[in-house]
């Protein structure tokens, strides 16, 4: 006897959730205990009642399911239900539990869910980390960044930073609208940020390059730059480059 | 810019033609006619000083008659003009600066005045060699610009044609309708069947496709609506359909799935991205010679980032532009939380 699963399926499409709980009938050992529409109930559910599975879309209203994965506390095995083939499949077959191109069959459904038991058995985890590094879209610009700070969800635009600073293993955004910590590298965000706009211009910091109101000589050798809400940020020697080869002086 | 001036290399070459050029001055009037060395470098240097400034000025006449005259007479005699003003500038200001320097009372100046005829011939001479460096300058540097337009221009017609292909059809809308219809099988034969025909139905239209085909605006809404329909099955009341379009304009001819593309960018910004209902709105009127649609839809303003690329409106612009060579028949404005897209073709049944 398979020991119960508790699943929640976070999907806004309405036929495709009865299509998941029309398969899941043959599966009496995984039990639905919620059904989610968007990414933001999804994350609430998630973390209230912790369940063993997750089915997740990802082009969602709110959050997209990989934003969702972000900022998640309570780590369930994720099993993606996607019409998007695009998002480095490869990278996680190895990673995420499964991942299901819409329209799937029941085969391949009941296949993915036994992979779960698979998993649970040997005891073989795949951290959800692993598999958001591999999501990273490295192809595409970052447009948004979803920070959660205790039950608030914010969406940042990267529009909206005007610098960013590495706090040990975290970054903090500064924004106009206040500052925000988000668990990523400096690295992640130096190469996902459209360097136009954005210049790592010291170990420390990212700074947006719009922002920056003047730049002067602080000590022999060493630069620092103003920017428009007057904050003061050093530029090391490669930050110096970066800075003349980006803004062309 | 000076052709010559504004690069390092072209200064260097100039500067060594310069000196070549003064070097064998002096050492001609020194071995054939005998100058004593001082006399032949004054000489050299002066004439030839002045003779490089006049040659680097020259290049404003090139540059202002190249872009005014035409006709080879006209040409030809305001050449010469300049010619007989900066020869007779040179010598004069050559003379007085050389008088200047080396006195009245010597050898050497019954030699100037003698050699004065000869100094016209080799001016002369330095003048058209002058002109032609500047002409095959120009000619050059107008055929390298020519041959980066053409490719610039190759480029952005592959591009576009590769982009409208891409713009047919979106295969997630695709894949997640087959999905629809799977779950539909087991729960609503009828609609499930009805959903298949609309798919079939609008992909054979949209496979059909041609860039520069126009069809009657009948025509182009049944499609759209096809499209409309079937998302409708997948968003049910999240997405409402408001179409005002007057039975009178339904025989105007506009170009096929042009409006497909701004339907598809409402359903992805608006239905897509918000959880309230949105409401997509046709509208068409008919002011002077042209037929304006507009399609509004309302989206969640709490969705910072993810504007997309905006290639779906670009398309819109290429494609009106291909057909009727105008850049001014679309445009697009957000208004609050409302987005407008208005496109107007020439009136046409």
């Amino acid at each position: 006897m398979k020991s119960t699963l508790r699943a929640i399926i976070v999907e806004d499409e309405e036929l495709a959730r009865n299509l998941l709980k029309d398969y899941l009938k043959e599966i009496p050992s995984v039990q639905i205990i919620g059904e989610c529409a968007d990414g933001f109930s999804g994350v609430k559910a998630i973390n209230e009642m912790k369940p063993d599975l997750v089915f997740l879309d990802i082009q969602m209203p709110k959050l997209t399911g990989f934003e969702l994965l972000e900022i998640l506390e309570y780590k369930p095995k994720i099993i993606f239900t996607t019409a998007f083939d695009q998002f480095a499949i490869k990278a996680f077959e190895l990673n995420a539990v499964d991942y299901l191109l819409k329209p799937y069959s029941r085969e391949r459904f009941r296949n993915a869910v036994d992979k779960v038991y698979q998993q649970m058995k040997t005891g073989q985890e795949t951290p959800i980390v692993e598999i958001t590094k591999h999501i990273d879209r490295s192809d595409e610009r970052l447009e948004r960044v979803v920070v959660k700070s205790g039950k608030k969800i914010s969406i940042i635009a990267t529009g909206e930073i005007n610098y960013l600073e590495a706090q040990d293993d975290y970054v903090m955004l500064y924004c106009s609208s206040g500052k925000y910590l988000k668990q990523k590298t400096m690295k992640y965000f130096e190469s996902h940020l459209d360097p136009k706009q954005f210049i790592r211009v010291h170990r420390s910091f990212i700074v947006r390059v719009d922002q920056i109101h003047r730049m002067e000589l602080y000590e022999k050798d060493t630069y620092r730059i103003h920017l428009k809400n007057e904050t003061t940020i050093p530029v090391s020697k490669t930050g110096l480059k970066k800075l003349k080869s980006g803004l062309d002086f | 810019m000076h052709p010559i001036l504004k690069q390092k290399t072209s200064r260097f070459y100039f500067i060594m033609a310069w000196i070549l050029l003064t070097a064998i001055h002096v050492l001609v009037l020194n071995f054939f006619y005998h100058l004593e060395i001082r006399y032949a470098l004054v000489d050299g240097i002066t004439f030839d000083t002045i003779l490089a400034v006049i040659a680097l000025g020259l290049w404003y006449p090139v540059k202002f008659m190249q872009a005014g005259e035409s006709r080879t007479l006209g040409l030809v005699l305001n050449y010469l003009g300049v010619a007989l003003l900066t020869i007779a500038l040179w010598l004069t200001a050559g003379y007085f600066i050389v008088e200047m320097i080396l006195g009245e009372d010597n050898e050497y100046i019954p030699f100037l005045d003698q050699s004065m005829p000869w100094r016209v011939v080799s001016g002369t001479l330095v003048y058209l060699v002058v002109l032609l460096i500047y002409y095959l300058i120009l000619y050059y540097s107008d055929l390298q610009e020519k041959i980066r337009l053409e490719a610039n221009l190759k480029t952005l017609v592959k591009e576009s044609e590769l982009n409208m292909f891409k713009s047919q059809i979106n295969p997630h809308f695709i894949f997640n309708s087959l999905n629809s219809i799977n779950s539909l099988i087991l729960t609503d034969h009828q609609r499930a069947q009805d959903m298949i025909i609309k798919l079939s139905e609008f992909l054979r239209y949209a496979l059909k496709y041609n860039q520069k085909e126009k069809i009657s605006l009948q025509e182009e809404l049944h499609n759209t609506h096809l499209y409309l329909e079937i998302e409708k099955i997948r968003f049910g009341e999240k997405l409402r359909i408001e179409n005002r379009i007057p039975e009178e304009y339904k025989a105007c001819l506009i170009p096929n799935m042009i409006l497909q593309p701004l339907i598809e960018n409402a359903i992805k910004h608006g239905v897509y991205e918000s959880t309230e209902t949105v409401t997509i709105s046709l509208d068409a009127h008919a002011p002077d010679d042209f037929l304006n649609i507009t399609i509004t839809n309302n989206f969640d303003p709490e969705q910072p980032g993810r504007k997309g690329n905006g290639m779906g409106l670009k398309n819109v612009q290429n494609r009106l532009m291909l057909i009727y060579n105008r850049s001014d028949l679309f445009s697009w404005n957000i208004e609050g939380t409302v987005f407008n897209a208005e496109l107007s073709v020439p009136y046409e049944v």
